[in-house]
């Protein structure tokens, strides 16, 4: 129990941090220099971060997809993994405002103290355990699976801050990066008597999970989840998301 | 549980208690001495994980960060889920962490232990 307090206290004082990461992405978003089709088009005529992508860029500059007002754009993050410096892709997600996501390029190249800076420091906001968790796998070059976690095409860090009791959904986004036929098929606890969680539901279809907290337990409960593919028998499990049941302050 | 062709490596005897604070621990040991768990293997061989003392508990399977990686070949669970065997032929050298899963009679949750490593050593090229 003493090391679950520790950590609960920990996560307690960093989660202002948090909050103000989740900000701080809008707040990028809405500075974003390139918002539209027409900004990109502009920036192709002079110099700007995407010429590192050299031969690549007109690869780039099509995969780019702007959706709705005040939503993050999609385009190929491998092209920019599998080609450039965390710094290099950090200036170009800058463009689009979403610089805050760097974490997610991990096999991105490391030549400077910057590069390492950048895809070792960066945090993530906490998920809103109030919608569907977008969870995704995806496989690098050297076929270790790469997990991430977004809402609304927002990244977030896949754990879950709760205050009542709630049913937390992470739903498996399959692409063409995935380990193929990958399922879900449960959930495992490095404690799973503390009562934090109580009940984990895997759907039929093994692309959703559902996890349902009980809210009289205070503390962190870290979970990791476990999957199956058709790319062997063996079973994959990601790192560690976690809820905390936050429950009622003590007054001061 | 089906039988390999390969030889039978070490068998590691896995202990699940509660703490003072209600807290898992898991505990590997080999001929009863305590140990980490992890293995080096220099050839192919079936290395074996057996629950003792650890009433309530069986094995549902292994879980790796990397199972793509070819250092374990298969994992077999015996049918009373007291016995777990990791099936390396030893043809990818390298290092895999993995993480024992097991079911518990108390709930329905899957308890997870830390993780043991593999590390497959292969035979070293003589030198030139």
């Amino acid at each position: 129990m003493k090391k679950t307090s520790l950590l609960f206290t920990a996560l307690l004082a960093a989660a202002p941090f948090f909050s103000q990461a989740a900000t701080q992405q809008e707040i990028d978003l809405a500075l974003a220099p390139v918002k539209t089709n027409a900004d990109l088009q502009q920036l192709l005529n002079s110099a700007s971060p995407l010429d590192a992508l050299e031969q690549h860029v007109f690869q780039f500059v099509s995969s780019v997809k702007f959706s709705k007002k005040g939503k993050a754009p999609s385009f190929d993050k491998e092209l920019l993994e599998t080609n450039l410096s965390a710094t290099e892709i950090y200036k170009i997600l800058a463009l689009f405002g979403q610089q805050s996501s760097i974490s997610q390029y991990q096999n991105a190249a490391i030549i400077t103290d910057t590069d390492k800076l950048l895809l070792t420091g960066s945090s993530l906001p906490f998920c809103n355990a109030a919608d569907p968790i977008e969870t995704s796998v995806t496989l690098d070059k050297n076929k270790q699976a790469i997990f991430g976690y977004a809402q609304g095409g927002v990244v977030c860090d896949g754990n879950v801050e709760l205050t009542e009791n709630t049913t937390v959904t992470y739903v498996l986004v399959q692409s063409e990066q995935s380990p193929k036929g990958l399922r879900l098929t449960g959930a495992g606890f490095t404690n799973p008597f503390d009562g934090h969680i109580e009940k984990v539901t895997v759907s039929q279809d093994g692309q959703s999970i559902q996890l349902e907290n009980n809210i009289e337990n205070s503390g962190v409960s870290k979970y990791q989840f476990i999957l199956e593919s058709e790319e062997n028998d063996l079973l994959l499990v990601s790192p560690d998301p976690q809820v905390i049941n936050k429950g009622e302050l003590p007054p001061m | 549980m089906n039988a390999t062709t390969l030889i039978q490596g070490p068998i590691i005897d896995v202990m699940i208690t509660l703490d003072a604070s209600q807290e898992p621990k898991v505990t590997y040991l080999q001929d009863g001495a305590v140990c980490t768990g992890s293995v080096v293997v220099t050839c192919g061989e079936d290395i074996t994980y057996r629950l003792v003392n650890s009433a309530g508990y069986a094995f549902m399977g292994a879980g790796f960060l990397t199972p793509y990686d070819h250092i374990i070949d298969a994992v077999q669970v015996s049918a009373d889920g007291q016995e777990l065997v990791l099936v390396d032929e030893d043809s990818v050298s390298g290092t895999t962490k993995f993480q024992l899963i097991f079911t518990n009679t108390t709930n329905s949750l899957l308890l997870l232990s830390p993780d043991p490593q593999i590390v497959n050593k292969g035979q070293v090229p003589p030198k030139s």
